[in-house]
């Protein structure tokens, strides 16, 4: 009963339900109404999106989809980073303590002034000459034994 | 040392007044500088030192002059690469010596010779003759006295250990600020140097020699304190004043004889970044130390580094700065630098 009556609706109305049957579906697509409305979509204009678009797009697309694989690449390895990464810090802090000794000492040496380097050499020509008396100086000592250059008295020998 | 106390008895009632006189003023000291912080007293050992000291150190004094001996030492020098120390072989008489070292050394071959003005350095590799003017050894030794009377807490008598089986006698010299200069271990027979320590302004050692060997008496002939050899160079501390000055692109500038001082060497020293002249002096009053600066120094800075030792003066000679150091008097230090020539 109430699909004779949807029946009489539908050629009442001359629309077209999914749910029809297929001779009433060839009926209603063959229907003057239908093939005006199709000869409409056919006379319409293409309306495809232009190259600009279509690759600002694809550029996102693409990064997107970079995003989510580092991330699924992390996510992955994650547990065994832990161990490489401790390391990795023992080796910066290691390597940046011992490359900090030398910025400590060079610390250190800016601070003593010239009126230090003058009295420490004061201090050491003095008892130099006064205990070892006619002996070798400290740089014909140092220049024979371990060719310490902390004097220069002969350029041209060293 | 017995013998010595009797000849000072024998010099009549005067002579035993101003010794007892002496002696006294040496305790009281001696006690105030080693009784310490909790009051301990001198042992019996150390007040026999104590009662010796003074005519000892004279006799030591009127001994250097006499001593003849052949040994064996060990020189230590302290560089900024740690200790570096050699062995010598040494033969004295009187103000005269001889230094050689033996096969093996580094310095092998290398002969110095003081003939009692002079002292000759032979370098076979160089084949030179480094010639400068003898230390002024019996000065310093003198000085102790001066210095004792003076500020008596500036020297510290005791006994010491025994060096090259020797007993000695230690001598120990302070600065103003109580750190010690120079420590002597002094032969009790001969009065000779059986060891010697210098200090810097810290306290740390900086050169010392220990005899490890020793035999007194014997004759040596003249030709043992004379060096000739023919082929090698002889130069004098002038000429390297004068290659080191152009070196460093500066006048070359000198203390000249006149002044009382003779040159005996010259540096370029490099120490924390700094890089300097030195000339080093000999005086009959004691040595002077010469520092020529590129750039300023702080005049004020270093009296206040150097007072418990030396005095400074700060002169300018163009751009240069001009460094005396030494025990002389500020003013007199001045007067040199007034009195510096360019050569």
């Amino acid at each position: 009963m109430k699909e004779n009556q949807a029946g009489d609706q539908v050629k009442n109305s001359g629309s077209i339900p999914f749910g029809g049957m297929p001779e009433d579906l060839d009926a209603a697509l063959n229907a003057p109404s239908q093939l005006q409305v199709s000869q409409f979509v056919k006379g319409l204009n293409a309306d495809e999106p232009n190259l600009v678009w279509r690759s600002e797009l694809n550029q996102k697309l693409l990064a997107a989809q970079r995003k989510v694989t580092w991330w699924k690449r992390i996510r992955i390895i994650s547990p065994a980073l832990g161990i490489p990464a401790a390391g990795a810090l023992a080796l910066v802090l290691v390597f940046h303590v011992h490359s900090s000794r030398p910025a400590n000492v060079s610390t250190a040496t800016a601070s003593v002034t010239i009126e230090d380097s003058i009295l420490s050499v004061h201090s050491e020509v003095t008892a130099d000459r006064e205990v070892t008396g006619d002996s070798l100086d400290a740089h014909q000592t140092t220049r024979d034994a371990t060719g310490d250059l902390s004097f220069e008295n002969e350029p041209s020998d060293l | 040392m017995n013998r010595l106390i009797c000849k000072g008895s024998v010099g009549g009632f005067l002579g035993l007044a101003v010794a007892a006189t002496l002696w006294l003023s040496v305790g009281t000291t001696y006690a105030q500088v080693h009784r310490g912080p909790k009051g301990g007293q001198l042992n019996k050992r150390q007040q026999r030192a104590l009662k010796q000291a003074p005519s000892f150190i004279q006799f030591a004094i009127n001994q250097q002059s006499k001593l003849v001996y052949r040994g064996t030492r060990t020189v230590q020098l302290h560089t900024r690469n740690g200790f570096v120390s050699r062995v010598e072989l040494v033969i004295r008489s009187g103000a005269k010596e001889r230094i050689e070292y033996p096969s093996g050394s580094p310095y092998s071959g290398q002969i110095i010779v003081n003939d009692g003005s002079l002292t000759r350095h032979y370098n076979p590799r160089r084949m030179t003759i480094d010639q400068k003017p003898s230390p002024n050894q019996f000065g310093f030794l003198r000085s102790i006295i001066t210095r004792y009377r003076r500020s008596p807490e500036s020297v510290q008598i005791e006994s010491g250990s025994s060096i090259a089986n020797q007993p000695t006698t230690l001598v120990t010299l302070l600065d103003l600020s109580g750190v010690p200069t120079q420590r002597l271990w002094l032969d009790n027979r001969t009065g000779a140097i059986l060891k010697r320590i210098g200090y810097d302004t810290s306290g740390n050692e900086v050169a010392g020699f220990t005899y490890s060997q020793i035999s007194y008496g014997g004759s040596f002939p003249a030709s043992t304190f004379e060096l000739n050899v023919s082929g090698a160079k002889i130069e004098k501390p002038i000429q390297n004043l004068k290659r080191l000055s152009r070196n460093f692109g500066i006048d070359a500038i000198e203390l000249p004889e006149s002044s009382g001082f003779s040159l005996v060497s010259c540096n370029i020293a490099k120490r924390a970044g700094h890089r300097f002249l030195v000339q080093v002096y000999s005086g009959t009053r004691g040595p002077l130390s010469l520092f020529i600066v590129k750039g300023p120094v702080n005049g004020a800075t270093l009296r206040a580094k150097a007072a418990a030792r030396s005095n400074v003066s700060v002169t300018k000679w163009g751009e240069l700065s001009v460094v005396m150091i030494g025990n002389y008097p500020e003013q007199e230090l001045e007067q040199f630098s007034s009195e510096l020539v360019k050569v």
